[in-house]
């Protein structure tokens, strides 16, 4: 009686007590991890699969030291326990770090917009200040009956706004239609990237993008190389320009990066390991971001050459869409 | 004849700009003439699905007051004429004309900055046309067609090198001369659709037989005119060297 007990109610009981376990230590997320690291996935791995062996070795081991059958297994289990704990205590510190990093590459990120809007602001000072002198001077060719003069002056304003602030309005009201703070961030540190190396962007968010099924740290990377490519190409040239579009659509995603093309693009080495469009050894190069985008059955990657640029999309399929 | 469709909702630069390409087509014996100018896009709209054909269109992208905007009505056109062409006029210079040729295969865009500037815009665009629609005539390029998602990818046949699939999916990916891409489909149905020019070299290749530089017999290896490489089985050895 006792013994169905035990084996009908007390077995399944224990081994749901043991998953929930498993389950409030958050061990999938930390099992998530090593898959993220390949050596130490490799590691828990082997860990994992030479487990019985290592089970039944150490219980042996110990039985020839003159410890009891049972009381070996019960020394080698709670060994075993404890590395889990250790693991466990491991990777919820590498999780925690982890979680501190994004949070202060996103207080980083918001310093620059921060920075950026400060900027505007001033320029928009500067420009409000010019504005009212040439207002004046408007006023008075006008007054006078200068016609000519008076539509050169709309002209000229209108395109020193167009300069100053105009550009940098644009993009960051483009940039408002990214709601996915993880790419805005991303296309933040770009663009100011860019500032530096005094490459244009014209970046388009037509739509609003809230995001996509597409695993949020390997989007970042894809969509990384893709732009670090295109940045990396046009660099130092005259009158250098990255295009960036994300356009939202009803059934799909679309990323396209595209910059003008100053080599030839050597085809059967572009999607070797280490190459990225100006030459070997640059960047992560095409052939990580192929591996990565193979991974998933919504998303497509399209590649042309088209009228001297080069073009570089990221499809990526909702999945209610057909 | 082409038809030219204007949908524009302020009624002075309908006017005028209807005005302006009538005495252009005049001027310069285009065979085209105005089919509708209107403030409305369903009015175009239900005149395109009535034509047959392909048409020029200029298009407002800002319609206020109007139940679509010039994306979605450049959209619904598509959907009854793909090689149409549409010009898109705006107000504003920051227009995300990239989206716009994206989606839609705009050909261009005009600012209504000033009067002169549109006027030369519209004057710039149906030349653009006629070049185009000279340049298609001379033309025998046969084209490779599929859907990608929400696009249609057209690819010169002669361009195209190999098509390879995944194992496991139903992602083909494209090899071609200047274009490389994946999409949904299943090499036995390209085959079918290809014909002869296309030979099944392998279970995962169907490669363009004009295409091929050279064998590697040994390593059982096609190397192609662009450099890339793929593979053929040992049966298909026979077929290949007849066909080289």
């Amino acid at each position: 009686m006792l013994y169905l007990f035990g084996n009908t109610l007390m077995s399944p009981a224990l081994f749901l007590l043991f998953l929930f376990f498993l389950y409030k230590m958050k061990i999938g997320k930390v099992y998530c991890q090593w898959m993220e690291h390949k050596s130490s996935w490799g590691f828990g791995l082997i860990c994992l699969s030479t487990y019985p062996l290592l089970y039944i070795g150490g219980a042996e081991f110990l039985m020839g030291w003159g410890m009891s059958r049972n009381g070996s297994l019960i020394f080698v289990f709670l060994i075993m326990f404890v590395m889990l704990a250790l693991f466990n205590y491991m990777g919820l510190e590498e999780q925690q770090r982890k979680e501190f990093d994004a949070q202060q590459l996103i207080l980083k990120q918001q310093n620059a917009y921060i920075h950026t809007l400060e900027g505007m602001q001033e320029e928009m000072r500067r420009f409000r200040h010019d504005y009212k002198n040439m207002m004046s001077g408007m006023y008075l060719k006008a007054k006078e009956g200068d016609l000519t003069e008076a539509l050169e002056f709309i002209r000229e304003m209108t395109e020193d706004f167009d300069s100053q602030i105009g550009g940098q309005l644009r993009q960051m009201s483009q940039l408002g239609n990214v709601y996915m703070s993880e790419i805005k961030g991303l296309l933040l540190t770009k663009l100011s990237e860019m500032q530096k190396d005094q490459t244009a962007c014209e970046l388009e968010v037509m739509h609003p993008f809230y995001g996509a099924e597409f695993k949020t740290t390997d989007l970042c990377r894809c969509l990384g190389i893709l732009i670090d490519n295109a940045m990396d190409e046009v660099r130092g040239r005259e009158d250098a320009r990255v295009y960036i579009m994300i356009s939202s659509q009803e059934d799909c995603t679309t990323f396209r990066v595209k910059n003008l093309l100053y080599h030839k693009v050597d085809v059967p080495e572009i999607w070797k390991q280490g190459y990225s469009t100006r030459g070997t050894d640059r960047g992560t190069g095409l052939a990580s971001y192929k591996k990565t985008v193979d991974l998933y059955e919504n998303v497509l990657p399209v590649t042309a050459v088209k009228d001297g640029y080069f073009i570089q999309e990221l499809k990526i399929r909702k999945r209610n869409a057909e | 004849m082409l038809p030219v469709y204007i949908c524009e909702d302020e009624e002075e630069i309908r006017r005028i700009q209807m005005e302006y390409l009538e005495k252009q087509i005049l001027i310069e014996g285009y065979d085209m003439k105005i089919a509708v100018c209107s403030g409305c896009p369903e009015k175009i709209l239900d005149a395109v699905k009535d034509a047959s054909g392909r048409g020029i269109y200029f298009l407002d992208v800002e319609l206020k007051g109007e139940s679509m905007d010039g994306f979605s009505l450049g959209q619904q056109i598509r959907k009854y004429d793909p090689r149409g062409f549409i010009i898109y006029v705006t107000a504003y210079k920051n227009l995300a004309f990239e989206t716009f040729r994206y989606h839609l295969e705009a050909l261009d865009y005009i600012v209504k900055e000033s009067m002169e500037t549109m006027k030369e815009g519209l004057r710039h665009s149906l030349s653009v046309i006629t070049e185009r629609m000279q340049a298609e005539q001379g033309e025998h390029r046969e084209f490779f067609s599929v859907k990608v998602m929400d696009v249609v990818k057209h690819v010169p046949v002669d361009e195209i090198m190999f098509f390879e699939a995944a194992p496991g999916t139903h992602r083909i990916a494209l090899h071609g001369t200047n274009d490389w891409f994946d999409f949904i489909g299943s090499l036995r149905e390209l085959e079918g659709q290809l014909g002869s020019r296309f030979l099944r070299t392998h279970r995962a290749y169907l490669v363009n037989v004009e295409q091929i530089a050279e064998l590697d017999l040994k390593g059982r290896e096609i190397r192609m005119k662009n450099g890339e490489r793929c593979l053929f089985s040992k049966n298909m050895k026979g077929q290949l060297l007849e066909r080289i």
